[in-house]
């Protein structure tokens, strides 16, 4: 009872820390909270949305039941990192400027093109769905263990919907922010506290722990792992795919438009890779020494929650918490940032009249669907999930190309980004369900095979028509504000001439 | 692009695109190290084990901290050129539909 007792504590938390935030009448409050976060904040939000609670569950089958494989989320959020850091300068300076609230509606002001917008903002709909689901499959699942039974999974996983849907409608972008707040810092604190105790607890320290693994099972510490035989393109694959269509999901993009400055953008480009590796090798290390126990490598799902508990009732109910705190993070992201898009990449596009009292009722009565359809659909099998979830982000990094060559490439243009998305996911899609020998073979996933063919069609897209006019006035845009700052920095330093003196003078 | 870089001998570090285009082949050239087929085949392997860790995991945790290094001198480098403080002000509902923004 004592985890139930804490989980109910941090639901409290969540919704005592909210209160100020609920009943926000704007639309554009909603969808961006009128970009008033700074560094802390959308850092800990990056970092809370993008690791999932389904991290400790479902894919615990990586770091528990083949050790070193389950390392890729390192390198690859890191990767990630580098689309946020990139694309920071331009995302801010036009999202302001032009009251941009969603990833879609910027590829629609970069494009142009309402039909950008909607194949953008339908494709993360469609794609994150496997996403809500699972997590809402895992808080259930969270719960049932955390109570031993008491609370059925399908109660548990309702308890988890009403509140999400509950702080979200009422509080919209500010209220998923400041949770996230709290989320992320339980997160890694307390999470990464507590896993490492546990391995403590377990190997006695990670120097002996690794000793015991290279005594015993040294093909865990090694690429593929145990059982498995795969070719290297395969980690690289996961890799790239993975770390490219990583910001591209619109609940972690669409964060950036909460952002108050281009410096904390790019602060919480340094902050968030650093906390997010500190807690995830925590989490890899746990899952590789947990290996070792027959029990949890025959059920890496329930590995960590049956770990925790095995050092008792404190500890399991720190972890229960730790993964309710990772998956209502990432589930408020996402239903804020799916609720959004309908409103304003969907209905918007498709009649344009639409009122901002009218868009902001769509976006609240789009939450309660999306949970209910969702609660539906849970039922279904999480196994077959998983690989749902894994398929999307072969679908989902066919929008990296549009984005970077968007915000880099004036040549870019909506005809090579309609194509190119909708040519590159067919291909990408069709790949991974028929499964042809090559795939195998050579180990390649599907959607570097899309990746390619959506740059390519853009690129030569790109060189059949001239530079369109929108796109000069964009970037002269984007020379303008370094032209103003660059004027008031010329000024500050000439009245601060002990700044110019450490190198901060602008020439 | 290229007239972002010039090519005397002496690398511009004020241009943003060119700050970018060095400092993202930098990055990527590390994640081929810790990923790409062949340099990733090279550490691969338990031995040397270094401060305990098998030799793939310090290879992948090295270069993420690498990573996490060039970032940070990145972001030093973009604040020092004053590429951080950019702001601009809002349109408004007039000027945005002068400029036939669809919305």
């Amino acid at each position: 009872m004592l985890s139930i007792t804490f989980i109910v504590i941090f639901f409290v938390i969540v919704f005592a820390i909210n209160a100020k935030n609920f009943g926000v009448k704007s639309f554009e409050e909603y969808a961006t909270a009128r970009g008033s976060f700074g560094v802390m904040a959308i850092s800990l939000a990056v970092f809370s949305t993008w690791y999932v609670g389904a991290t400790f569950t479902a894919f615990a089958g990586y770091s528990v039941g083949y050790g070193f494989i389950g390392l890729y989320v390192l390198t690859y959020a890191t990767l990630t990192m580098l689309s946020m850091y990139l694309v920071a300068e331009k995302t801010y300076i036009w999202g302001k400027k032009y009251h941009i609230g969603t990833q879609a509606e910027l590829m629609d002001l970069r494009y142009k093109s309402s039909m950008v917008r909607l194949v953008v903002g339908i494709a993360g709909i469609v794609f994150t769905a496997p996403w809500l689901l699972m997590e809402w499959i895992t808080q259930g699942v969270i719960f049932n263990y955390a109570t031993n039974g008491l609370i059925s999974p399908v109660v548990g996983m309702i308890i988890g919907i009403i509140v999400v849907l509950a702080y979200v409608s009422l509080g919209g972008m500010k209220s998923v922010i400041t949770a996230n707040i709290f989320q992320g810092a339980f997160m890694f604190f307390v999470g990464t506290g507590v896993m490492i105790y546990m391995i403590f607890k377990f190997a006695g320290g990670i120097s002996s722990g690794m000793d015991s693994l290279v005594a015993n099972y040294p093909e865990t510490l090694t690429f593929p792992g145990p059982g498995w035989e795969l070719p290297t393109p395969f980690w690289t694959s996961i890799i790239i795919t993975s770390g490219l269509g990583g910001f591209m999901w619109p609940w972690v993009y669409n964060k950036l438009f909460a952002s108050d400055s281009i410096r904390s953008i790019k602060q919480s480009a340094l902050i968030a890779p650093i906390i997010g590796g500190i807690f995830y090798v925590a989490f890899q290390l746990l899952g590789n020494v947990l290996y070792m126990n027959d029990t949890a490598r025959s059920n890496p799902e329930e590995a960590y929650m049956w770990a925790a508990g095995q050092i008792g009732p404190f500890v399991l109910a720190l972890m229960s918490t730790v993964i309710m705190a990772t998956s209502i993070a990432t589930v408020s992201g996402i239903i804020q940032a799916m609720s959004t898009s309908i409103s304003r990449d969907v209905a918007t596009v498709m009649k344009k009249d639409i009122s901002e009292k009218t868009a902001m009722k769509i976006a609240r009565i789009s939450v309660f669907i999306i949970g209910a359809i969702c609660a539906v659909l849970a039922t279904v099998d999480v196994g077959a999930l998983i690989n749902v979830a894994l398929l999307s982000y072969q679908g989902i990094i066919m929008i990296f190309p549009v984005v970077i060559l968007g915000l880099y490439w004036k040549r870019a243009n909506k005809e090579g980004a309609i194509a190119g998305m909708i040519v590159g996911t067919i291909v990408s899609m069709t790949l991974t369900v028929t499964e042809p020998a090559f795939i195998a073979d050579l180990g390649w996933s599907a959607g570097v095979y899309g990746l390619i063919i959506t740059t390519i069609i853009m690129i030569i897209a790109g060189y059949m028509k001239p530079i369109e006019s929108h796109v000069e006035d964009l970037w002269q845009d984007v020379e303008t504000a370094r032209q103003n700052k660059k004027a008031v920095s010329q000024n500050a330093t000439e009245t601060e001439p002990a700044m110019a003196n450490i190198g901060l003078k602008n020439e | 692009m290229n007239n972002d870089i010039k090519t005397q001998g002496v690398i511009d570090l004020k241009s943003v695109v060119t700050r970018n285009i060095i400092f993202s082949a930098c990055f990527i050239g590390l994640i081929l190290l810790a990923s790409f087929p062949g340099l990733f085949d090279f550490s691969n392997k338990i031995e040397p084990r270094i401060f305990s860790l098998s030799f793939a995991y310090f290879w992948q945790i090295s270069m993420n901290i690498l990573i996490f290094a060039l970032l940070i001198i990145w972001y030093f480098v973009d604040s020092k050129y004053g590429d951080l403080d950019i702001d601009i002000e809002p349109l408004t509902k007039a000027e945005l539909l002068e400029r036939e923004v669809t919305r």
